[in-house]
């Protein structure tokens, strides 16, 4: 059985960090808690993170930005950008362009949190699987070689 | 670009002619059914990549039509549209990993978006991680019949300038 997935969440907002924390945990989730960008960035490196959740307005950097980074730096996590109801265009568009894979509507409910995770990260366990058996074919080729080259 | 084949299935059919001009705006091909056994039929013959069905049809719920869909063709990925009052049956049926997600009525263009987007990107690494097993398993039966005639040959040692090892037998 593999360990809990662990979440990544980073919003400027403390309350938000902490319910949506607490609201993780409660469904089993290790969490990371992060104010800014950059502390998020940092941690990221030190740890093994299954998906980011970041807010899209924040002072120092947007989320879409920040999103971005985290995809060239941690390309296996999966991305989920939170916003107002009135972003949902610039979500809907970053989205398009894989900038993120997912968006979280503020205020959330724990249910709709729940079936989306689910979904997100059993599609990051299939990309998972699908670099894993790249590799494999990869080595397998390789040693073929090795072996008949004389 | 966008592309692969949606299937749409609503018995009633301004529904199924809304998603079909929202879809073909973001470049998939769509076929459209108002009766779910005419699309089990059609699933025979046509190459589906996702499936979008309404729960609440005559004759065959769209769970219903769903479980026997996956029963046929088990990596076509599943949506099903619902009113508020089937989200448990829908909630239900993607905890039990048979429905990819629901899209509540009156559903979002946005979200459909996005929710399609995902459910291409899906099936297409179902797809090719079937493929790259198969592969796989080729390349390692190929390997074993090798080995079968000529014990040894998948395994030449080498040393550290790359040359071959030769060993022998006795």
């Amino acid at each position: 059985m593999k360990k809990r997935p662990t979440v990544l969440i980073l919003d400027d907002d403390e309350l938000v960090i902490q319910s949506l924390g607490k609201a993780l945990q409660n469904l089993g989730y290790g969490v990371i808690l992060c104010l800014n960008p950059r502390e998020a960035l940092d941690r990221i490196e030190n740890s093994e993170v299954d998906l980011v959740v970041s807010d899209l307005r924040m002072p120092a950097m947007n989320g879409i930005e920040f999103l971005e980074k985290i995809q060239a730096k941690c390309p296996n996590a999966a991305r989920v950008l939170m916003i107002g109801p009135e972003d949902r265009e610039i979500a809907a568009a970053a989205i398009s362009r894989e900038a993120a894979d997912w968006f979280l509507g503020k205020p959330w409910e724990e249910e709709v949190i729940r079936l989306t995770l689910l979904m997100i990260l059993r599609l990051q366990r299939i990309v998972c699987e699908n670099r894993e058996l790249q590799s494999r074919l990869r080595e397998q080729e390789a040693g073929q070689e090795n072996a008949f080259i004389t | 670009m966008t592309e692969g084949t949606i299937m749409l299935v609503d018995d009633e059919e301004y529904v199924v002619n809304a998603l079909k001009r929202s879809l073909r705006r973001e470049g998939y091909n769509t076929i459209g059914f108002t009766d779910a056994r005419q699309a089990l039929e059609a699933l025979q013959t046509e190459d589906v990549d996702v499936i979008i069905s309404d729960q609440r049809m005559p004759g065959m719920t769209g769970m219903e039509f769903l479980i026997q869909a996956r029963k046929l063709y088990p990596n076509v990925i599943r949506i099903l549209l619902t009113g508020h009052s089937d989200m448990e049956v829908a909630i239900t049926a993607i905890n039990e990993g048979k429905l990819y997600r629901f899209l509540t009525k009156p559903w979002d263009d946005r979200e459909l978006k996005i929710t399609l987007l995902n459910a291409m990107k899906l099936r297409k690494v179902i797809v090719e991680n079937k493929k790259l097993v198969e592969q796989i398993q080729e390349q390692q039966s190929y390997i074993q019949s090798l080995e079968a005639k000529y014990p040894g040959i998948s395994k030449v040692k080498r040393d550290k300038t790359g040359a071959i090892i030769l060993e022998d037998s006795d």
